[in-house]
This record gives structure tokens, sequence and C-alpha cells, in this order.
């Protein structure tokens, strides 16, 4: 049970999850991540799964990704997208 | 290289996002050897498929992806003959078993029709796919097992997709490994919904609509992602770089199906048991003698030849049987008649036939003799070539016959009991996407305020999608939003769904009869009609196919002539034979000379009616001629004004050629019928009759350009070799176009029922309109029109009546009683109950009598109220409403107190001529006693005439006018034809496309205030209007009857 703060709630208090985080990514020609910056530059072992959304073309701001779930060198397992529209790499769980 | 081998067209109905010539072309581009046509349970594309294949020279392969029980989907591709017959049956059975729009197949059938099939596991709604996700390997694994001993090992592929779906790399490892476990092969597919990725957009609209949502709340049921696009080589090879082998099986398959639908005899004629051990061509032969004795009483040389050379020709052309079977169905469409009372057993089939044949079926002597035409070929000279040439058919004839409703609705259902529905089956029809379906499903989809897509929509006109920018331009609210969010992507999603197929339907009356099951040769399905089954197959795909196509049409004015004589004999105990009556009568050409036409067959459009008063027919060849030139194929090239000048000698008569003496003498060197087309091909350019017409059908032919450009070539080589230069042969090609024209035998049939309308309503107008008035919807003209033509024939038109009107119009002491029908929301139910409660206890005898014993709604018995129906009881109808207010009980399982309403009857101020008049239009489309301009015209002011004024002016005259808009035509997008009506008659108005530009909103109103200048002309009078404004009438009023 959560403590009743008394405290009346408001929408700030809202936090949305598993936000982006934008990151680095070094990638081949066919645009394959070939090593990430998590903290430090990590090789990628393999590619697990690829995958593409294309969504929401009727709003200005379109979601337009291409996922890749990737096994590092370290054995990690890490998910992240390319953004189609601006080329822009950022981590996200899937 | 490549082939695809599944691949969703737009007629995969809603999912589906391109056209098969997008498709086509985008695989020819690729480089890709071959593409099979996929789409979701239904061969509709699979014969324009084929033969654009074969135009665009890529390999095609048919197939369909068909839902088995469970809903899990299967591909399915055609190796040869055996196999397509299959796949028919296995998709008519699918919706045999499943509901008509949800077709399921059982598995068992599927085993039993395997040959000639290649199977694709599916996409990953297939079985495997979904047991592969729910990690159940062994079961796929004996799955697998199951379709290699269905389909035999080399028949089965495990089908792979990869579209960056999330699952697809896990899937297809799985896969893999099942191929190596089981032995059964690879195959990559791109499971393709459109030819390019930007397409996806308008492919998500469409699964939107099909589940009926907004695009944001089909989330969950879109593609994910833009890649089930036809893809380059290179990607292809990326996509399926892990296998290799699967890409490559694509070509192994591809080289096993080499079944080509476009050519292959898929149809045969039908043959026909005839009887006594005789031959089909003897017993033809020998019902036509006997009818031919009967018919002409000696049978003369001319008729002799005429049907020696009729016979010869079907015998050539094996004809016998399919002519039998039309005698067949003439016969059934006799016994209809005399089981509805319209004719006797013991009259001969071609006494009073049953239908009207109509097109160049009507040329055919046997025709007139078997029952199926009621015109004579011999005595209008018409050619049997066009119908049945001397050389091979190109495709098999078409007949068809025009019925009253009454009977061609019993018709079809008895066709359908007679032989089958696998045997007989209607023709298919695919509704497309125009303006208004694009922009209500298109605006609901994107979300956009509903009020808006609303006004919108009443400002469109029927036509293309394409055309609305154009509209949205005119429209000030509009205007702004064309580049605004949504309604941008409106403007273009509309650009591309232009003409797609929404659904098949079922064609009005097309059937196909075959002796052989038609559900080996096309998939049949249930229609939405319960008891009907409808082919997969339109109209032109049965015609490339050969099939023999009956088209049963019901044909409202046929159905007012079977009233008609039926009201006649009612009142005077004689029915008039309509096959006896006096052809060169000519008063009745007198009548139409006048253009008084309105409610007559054929020539009551604003086109013919000012055509009829240039051209003066006389005889049945010149009604001939007026049906035959006022077509969108004559206009075109300003041959309807160049014959009408010709006719009345303004114009000389000449020819480009002496070539073209034969087939355009009788016409006075104008093209007015399809058959000289055909004639002109053969006399100028040396063409074969067939070949003739395969150039006629080529105009009309989408994506015919190169198609053309071919018989323009051949058309001049054969016109020079004919000694006909260059240029005169051009002029003449010229003369060609895709727009329709009839046959010159149609033109014959449709002058002879139009002249027995004209006949009908000179000597017998009170039965003329009531017949028009109960068979309404028909024709070019709403009630409050032919009300006012009624009453300028001296015919009255009386209000409904509670204790004397019927369900129907009836004759009632020299007047024309209008039915119970005709008050709005009155329906077929509540209209015999009141008759027949009439019947059984006697006349109502107040209100409240009626409401107790009708049981009718109270909104209905305000409408009767509103109607007049309660003036013999009251004639105050506010009185009469508030006391139906008071008296109204609904009826439910709770009795009603019988308490008194005396008391609470008021008395109220009786409604004014004003209330009354717009009351009655609302209620019943017209006002009986009146017009509402004659209550408006003190609105008008000064210098406004009147019609009747309008007769005493010249031509040149400038005047100003005022009427309610009846009528609204715009042929081809030129000048705009529209006719006011005010007290005393029409005013037929022109308005040049500037003028009409600048006030095309104005134009659209029900009640203009115009000025312009009168034009007389040979006859015809027009207002050609400079200037209009709108009289602005908050009431509804009728509504007029626009046409293109």
């Amino acid at each position: 049970m959560v403590k009743d703060t008394r405290k009346t709630l408001c929408p700030g208090a809202f936090k949305p999850v598993d936000l982006p985080e934008a990151i680095l990514v070094r990638e081949s020609k066919s645009g394959t991540p070939l090593s990430v910056r998590d903290c430090t530059w990590q090789t990628v072992a393999g590619v697990e799964g690829c995958w593409r959304i294309d969504d929401e073309w009727w709003r200005p701001q379109v979601v337009s990704r291409l996922y890749f779930e990737l096994r590092l060198a370290s054995g990690c397992k890490i998910c992240l997208f390319k953004n189609l529209a601006d080329g822009c790499w950022f981590r996200q769980n899937y | 290289m490549y082939a695809e081998l599944h691949c969703h067209s737009y007629y995969s109905f809603l999912d589906g996002a391109s056209s098969l010539e997008e498709l086509i072309l985008k695989a020819k581009e690729l480089g890709y050897t071959a593409l099979a046509l996929t789409d979701h349970n239904n061969l509709c594309g699979a014969m324009s498929f084929a033969r654009l294949c074969k135009s665009l020279g890529i390999k095609g392969i048919i197939g369909a992806e068909i839902t088995l029980e469970g809903g899990y989907h299967l591909t399915l591709l055609v190796k040869d003959g055996q196999g397509y017959s299959n796949l028919c049956r296995l998709i008519t059975e699918a919706y045999r078993q499943g509901d008509r729009r949800q077709p399921e197949l059982p598995r068992e059938y599927l085993a039993e029709h395997t040959e000639g099939l290649i199977a694709l596991s599916g996409c990953t709604k297939g079985e495997l796919a979904e047991l592969v996700n729910s990690h159940k390997s062994d079961e796929a694994a004996r799955l697998i097992k199951e379709y290699q001993e269905w389909f035999g090992v080399e028949n089965y592929f495990i089908e792979i997709q990869s579209n960056l779906v999330y699952g697809d790399v896990g899937r297809n490892r799985t896969l893999s490994q099942l191929s190596a476990q089981t032995g059964a092969k690879l195959v990559a597919t791109g499971n393709v919904h459109y030819h390019q990725r930007e397409r996806h957009q308008l492919q998500d609209c469409l699964v939107a609509i099909s589940h009926c949502q907004t695009l944001e709340e089909s989330h969950r049921v879109r593609r994910p992602n833009s890649e089930f696009y036809l893809r380059t080589i290179d990607e292809l090879n990326e996509a399926f770089k892990e296998y290799p082998q699967a890409l490559a099986n694509t070509l192994n398959i591809a080289a096993k199906c080499d079944f080509d639908l476009a050519t292959a005899s898929v149809y045969s004629l039908p043959e026909y048991q005839a009887v006594n051990s005789k031959s089909q061509d003897e017993y033809l032969e020998e019902i036509c003698n006997q009818a031919a004795l009967r018919r002409y009483g000696t049978i003369s040389p001319k008729v002799e030849f005429r049907l020696r050379e009729e016979l010869r020709l079907v015998k050539k052309h094996r004809l016998a049987g399919f002519l039998l079977l039309y005698h067949d169905v003439a016969k059934l469409g006799r016994e209809v008649m005399v089981d509805l009372g319209l004719s006797s057993a013991d009259l001969p089939l071609e006494e009073n036939p049953p239908g009207r044949g109509r097109g160049s079926s009507v040329s055919l002597l046997i025709g007139y003799l078997i029952g199926i035409s009621h015109i004579d070929p011999l005595e209008f000279g018409l050619s049997l070539e066009r119908f049945m040439p001397e050389d091979s058919l190109s495709c098999a004839p078409d007949i068809d016959l025009d019925f009253p409703r009454s009977i061609r609705e019993e018709l079809i259902l008895r066709t359908h009991e007679k032989w089958g529905w696998r045997y007989a089956a209607l023709t298919g029809t695919i509704g497309t996407y125009q303006i208004h379906g694009a922009v209500r499903d298109l605006g609901k989809v994107l979300d956009l305020p509903a009020e808006e897509l609303a006004q919108l929509s009443a400002q469109l006109e029927w036509g293309s999608a394409r055309k609305l920018e154009k509209v949205m331009e005119k429209l000030p609210q509009f205007k702004e939003k064309l580049d605004s969010p949504g309604w941008c992507d409106l403007l273009r999603l509309s650009w591309e769904l232009d003409g797609f197929p929404k659904y098949l339907g079922q064609h009005p009356g097309g059937m196909i009869i075959s002796s052989t099951p038609i559900s080996d040769v096309v998939p049949v399905q249930p229609a939405a009609t319960p008891g009907r089954y409808i082919c997969q197959w339109d109209k032109d795909s049965i015609d490339d196919a050969g099939f023999v196509k009956i088209d049963f049409l019901a044909l409202g004015a046929l159905s007012q002539i079977q009233e008609c004589t039926g009201l006649i004999y009612e009142r005077t105990g004689t029915m008039p034979d309509m096959s006896r009556i006096d052809f060169n009568d000519q008063k009745v050409y007198d009548m139409l000379c006048r253009g008084d036409t309105i409610g007559i067959f054929q020539v009551e459009s604003a086109a013919q009616m000012q055509t009829i008063v240039r051209l003066k027919p006389r005889n049945l060849f010149d009604m001939a001629h007026e049906v035959g030139a006022v077509r969108p194929g004559v206009g075109v090239n300003g041959g309807v004004q160049e014959y009408l000048a010709r006719r009345c000698g303004k114009k000389p008569v000449v020819f480009d050629h002496p070539l073209e003496k034969h087939a355009l003498e009788r016409t006075l060197g104008i093209v007015l019928f399809q058959d000289q087309v055909n004639q002109l091909a053969i006399d100028v350019a040396g063409f074969k009759p067939a070949e003739a017409d395969q150039l006629r059908r080529a105009f009309s032919r989408r994506h015919n350009q190169a198609l053309l450009e071919d018989y323009r070539s051949r058309f001049l080589a054969g016109a020079l070799a004919r000694g006909v230069d260059e240029e005169t042969a051009g002029v003449i090609f010229r003369k060609f176009n895709g727009q329709y024209m009839f046959p010159e035998s149609h033109a014959f049939a449709f002058g002879v029922t139009a002249y027995r309308t004209s006949w009908l309503k000179l000597y017998y107008p009170l039965e003329f309109f009531a017949a028009i008035f109960n068979q309404q919807p028909m024709g070019f003209y709403n009630l409050e029109t032919l009300k006012e033509d009624a009453k300028s024939h001296g015919i009255k038109i009386l209000n409904p009546d509670i204790n004397k009107s019927d369900r129907l119009c009836r004759i009632e002491n020299g007047a024309v009683r209008l039915g119970l029908l005709m008050v709005s929301g009155l329906g077929e139910a509540a209209a015999s109950a009141i008759t027949e409660t009439r019947t059984e206890i006697g006349n109502y005898k107040s209100v409240g009598d009626f409401l107790e014993r009708s049981g009718v709604l109270e909104e209905v018995a305000l409408n009767l109220a509103s109607a007049g129906a309660f003036d013999c009881f009251e004639l105050n109808r506010r009185k009469v409403k508030w006391e139906i207010g008071l008296r109204y009980r609904p009826a439910n399982c709770q009795l009603s107190l019988p308490l008194p309403v005396e008391q609470d009857l008021a008395a109220l101020v009786p409604p004014g001529n004003w209330d009354k008049m717009i009351d009655e239009y609302s209620n019943l489309g017209l006002y009986p006693t009146g017009h509402i301009m004659a209550s408006l015209r003190h609105k008008l002011g000064k210098g406004i005439c009147t019609s009747k004024d309008m007769d005493k002016m010249k031509d040149g005259d400038y005047l100003g006018t005022a009427g309610l808009v009846i009528r609204r035509q715009r042929p081809r997008g030129k000048v705009v034809f529209l006719t006011l009506e005010d007290e005393f008659g029409h005013i037929p108005c022109m308005v040049f496309p500037g003028i009409y530009q600048q006030s095309e909103l104005t134009f659209k109103k029900p009640f203009l205030i115009v000025s312009g200048y009168l034009s007389r002309k040979d006859g015809a009078c027009n207002l050609v209007i400079q200037k209009v404004k709108s009289l602005d009438i908050k009431e509804k009023v009728t509504v007029s009857r626009d046409w293109k």
C-alpha cells in the first residue's frame, strides 16, 4: 500500500515510462549497427531481430522507425531504433 | 531474378492498394520473371490480370489466398487447367460452407481438390506460421506432412516472408529448421499489398475502412510498416540473404505454372437436349418454321431466304444450343406471365412475348420467331452482320431481354430453380469508389469533422474522386482547407482511391447459363439477396471468357405499359393489343413533334426534347434515328447537329469518300449507330467483320492507347489499299470513338417501345398517368412535374383519401386518385392493413375509427392528415392532427382505456394555403391542387415573365423569368441544360460553361430567377441564361432530377 500523502494529484505527477533515450551508433553502409555507445563503445556481436514501424503518418510527427535487437560483445542485449525521419538513434525497450 | 508468388491487388477488397496495371508494370520494371495474383478468396481480377500480363509482356500466374476453417490462410497457385478448375471449386465451396462475408473452406474438401495446384503455407495468418509462433513445432511438422500427402512433396512449399515485422527473423529460422526436418522446400514471398512503398498510407486507410474505424482506432489491425511493396532484386537479396534457395525456388515454382487464362478455352457453348432425337439445329429449324407460318401466314421467298441464311450461320457458329436455351428462358417467362394473369397459356410464344429484345440481337429473325424479340427485322431492313457475322465470332453473342419488373424478379428465381445455381448464376459487378464514397470513407478514417464532410458531400456531383480538388477550390469554406492537415491527405488519397473496387455485387440482370458447372470455370458465391448466386466475374471478364450471358433487365417503361393496358381493361373491358396498334398514326407523331414527351420512354430527356422538335419523326425509322441520335458517341463529334442540319436541308448530304455510302447513306452521312462503325471498317479499310467488331470494342477498353494506335495503322493501311488517301482515311477513323452508341436494331426496338408509350399517352392519358405514378421511381421527372403534365392533358390528380384510395393510384371518375403508398412513411404493410380492414368491415367513419381499426403509427397518421387523406371528415388539417395526438394509442400488450377526448378537441385556426402546400410537398412529393410558383409570384417583382408570356416572344428577345428547377443535365461537361417550371408550364434553359462556372453554386439552388436571350431555332426554344439569382425558400419542396 502506498501511503496517502493527502496531496492533490496533478498531471505533472505522472511521468511516462520507457521513453526513448538518444544513443550514439556507428552503422554499416546498409544501416546495420556495428557498435553502440552505452557508457563506452561496445561492438555488436549479432543482430537478433530487426523490424520496422511506420505509423501516424497523418500527424505532423510521423513515426517511422527501424528497430534492432542486438547482442553486444559483452553478452548483453540491447534494443534500439533509428528514427528514419532524421537518422537519429534511440535506445528503447520493446 | 525473382518471381513474386504472393501478391494482392485491389481485388482483395479493402486490403490491396494497387491496381493490376500498377502491379504488373512495376514487376516488369523491377525485372521480375513472373507475378502471381493471389487475392483473398476470389478470382475477380484473374481474367483481366491474365490479359494484361499478356499484353504487357510478363508471365502471369493465377492463384488465390484462401481461408480455411479456423480462419487460416493458404496460398494456392494454378499449374494447369485442372488446377484452375479445382481452385474455382475450392473458392466456391468456401463460400458455400462459410458465411457470405467470411468464407471458410473445410480441410477435407481441400484434400480432394489438389490436382494441378501448388500450395504455399501462407503468411503469418497461415496455420503453419501460427503453430510456429506458438512454439508447437511437432504439430507444425505433422501439418507439413499432411499437406505433402495432399499436394505431393514437389507441390507444397513453406512460405517465408521478411517484411521487417517483429518476429519475422525468429519465425523464419524455425521454418527453415522444419524445412530441413520434413524435406519441404522453402519459398520466399513478399506478401505484397501495393506496388510501391508510398501506397502503404492508402492501404492503412482501406484496412481502417474495412473495420469501420479511424486510423487511430485501427492501430492493432493495420500492418505495422510500409514494407509490403514490390521490392527491388537487391532488397530481396538482402531480406532473404540467409535463404538464397528460397529465392531460387520462386523461379522453380513459376516455371511449373503454365496455365494461361487469357487463351485457355475454359467455357464451351451450352449443349441442348433436343426432343424426338432431333439434333439441336433440326429442332431449332422446326420451331422457326412453325412460328413463321403462324406469323406470316405463308412463308414468302424473302422470309425463306433470311431464315435459311440465319440457320446456316447458326449451324456454322454452333449457336443452336445457345438460342434454344433462350427459347427455354422465354417459355419460362411466359409461365410467369400466365401465373400473374398477364397472358394465356394457349397463346403462341411469339405473340406478346414476355420480354422485349434489345441490342444487336433484335436483327435476328430467329429471335422474332422464338419469342425473344418483338421486332420483325425484315420489316425494318435490319442487317444481321453486327450480331452474327460470316467470319468467326470474336465473342459469344449477347442477347438482352427487357421485362416488366414484376416478371423479371420471378423469372430470375425460376431460372435459378430450373437449372440450379451451379448451372445458372448471376453476373457479378464490381462497385467502385467515386467521389462521394471516397470523401465519406476517407473522411471518416481521417477523423475529419462529420458536419464539414456532410457539407462538402452535399456540394459534390457524381463522378471521379479526382475532381475533389476542383470542387473544393470553388467552395469558399473549403478552399482554405486545401493545405490543412487531414484535408490535404483526403485530397491526395481520394485521387489514389478513385475507381478502386469496393465490393463484388450482383449485376442487375445478367445471368450465365451453362450445361457444365459454372463453378468449374469461375467461383460462384451467394449474393446478398437470399436464394441468388453470383459468379465472381463482371461482364467484361465474362465477355473475355466467351460466356453466354443473358441480361434480364427490368424496364420501367414495360412495367408502365403493362400496368396501363391493365387499367384500360379494368375501365373499358378491352385490353389493347400493343403489337397491333397503328404504327403510322400521324396524330401520335404530331404529339411527339410538339415535344410533348414527358413520361415517354427514351424521348423525354432535355436533349431528346430539343432534338425531337427539330427531327420531327413521322415513322418508326425516324423514331429509331431520334432514339439513336442522342447518345454520347454521336454527340461527341457534333454528329447530332450535323444530322439535323442535313435532315432539314440546311446542309448537303456529303460523304468523305464514296466507300462510306453503303454504311452511312441511310443516316445522311452521319454515324448514328455502332453497326455503322463496323461497316465503315469493312467497306473503307477491308476489315473482316469480326476484326471490325474488335476495333469498335477497343475504343471503350481501358488502357487502350497502344491498341488504338495499332488499329489506326491497320485502318490506314487497309484504306490505302482500297484507294483512300491517308488524310481522308484519318478523317474517317476520327469518327470512331469510345463513347456509347446504340446498335441500329436496339434503336429500332426502343423506338417501337417509345411509340407505344406515346400512343397510350395520346389515347389513354388517364391510365397513362396512373401507371406512371405507380411505377415510380422511373424516368426523368419527379411527381410534381408529372402532375403538371397530367393537368396539361386535362387529367386531374386527387389527394389520397382514407376511404377512396387503394394502395396504388387508381382511376376515379375521370381523375387519378393518389394511392396510400404515395404518403411518406406509409409502407406496404400499413397500406394493406388500411385497405383490407376497410374491405372487411366497411369505410372508416371518423379519425378515431380509423386509428382504432388500422393500427398505423402516429407518425403515419399525421402524414396522412398532411396529405389531406382525412379531408373527407374534417377540412381543418390542424384540428385533425390535434385529434390524432389525443386519440393515438401505440399498439402494445396493454389494452388502452376508451377515454373520451371530445372535451380536449381544440378550435384551431386552419392552416393557410402555403402551409397546406408545403405539407403536401413534404408528404406526397407533389401539390395536386396547384403549383408553388403561383404562391411565390408576388415575391418576384416586376418584369418577370411566365412560361405563357414567353410563347409570344420572338427569337432574340431579352427577358427575365423564374421557376422551380425540375431538371439539370450536363452532357460531357459542355452546355448545361436546365428546365424551370412555373404554374403555366416549362421554361427550357441553356447555360454556357463560362456563365455556369461563375455562378455554379447559385445554379444548384431549387428556385431561380434568370434573365437572358430567347433562342428559337428549328422549332426548339431555349432561354440562353446570362444572369441568375436564387429565390431563397426555407422549406424543402421537391427535388430536381439531375443527370450527368
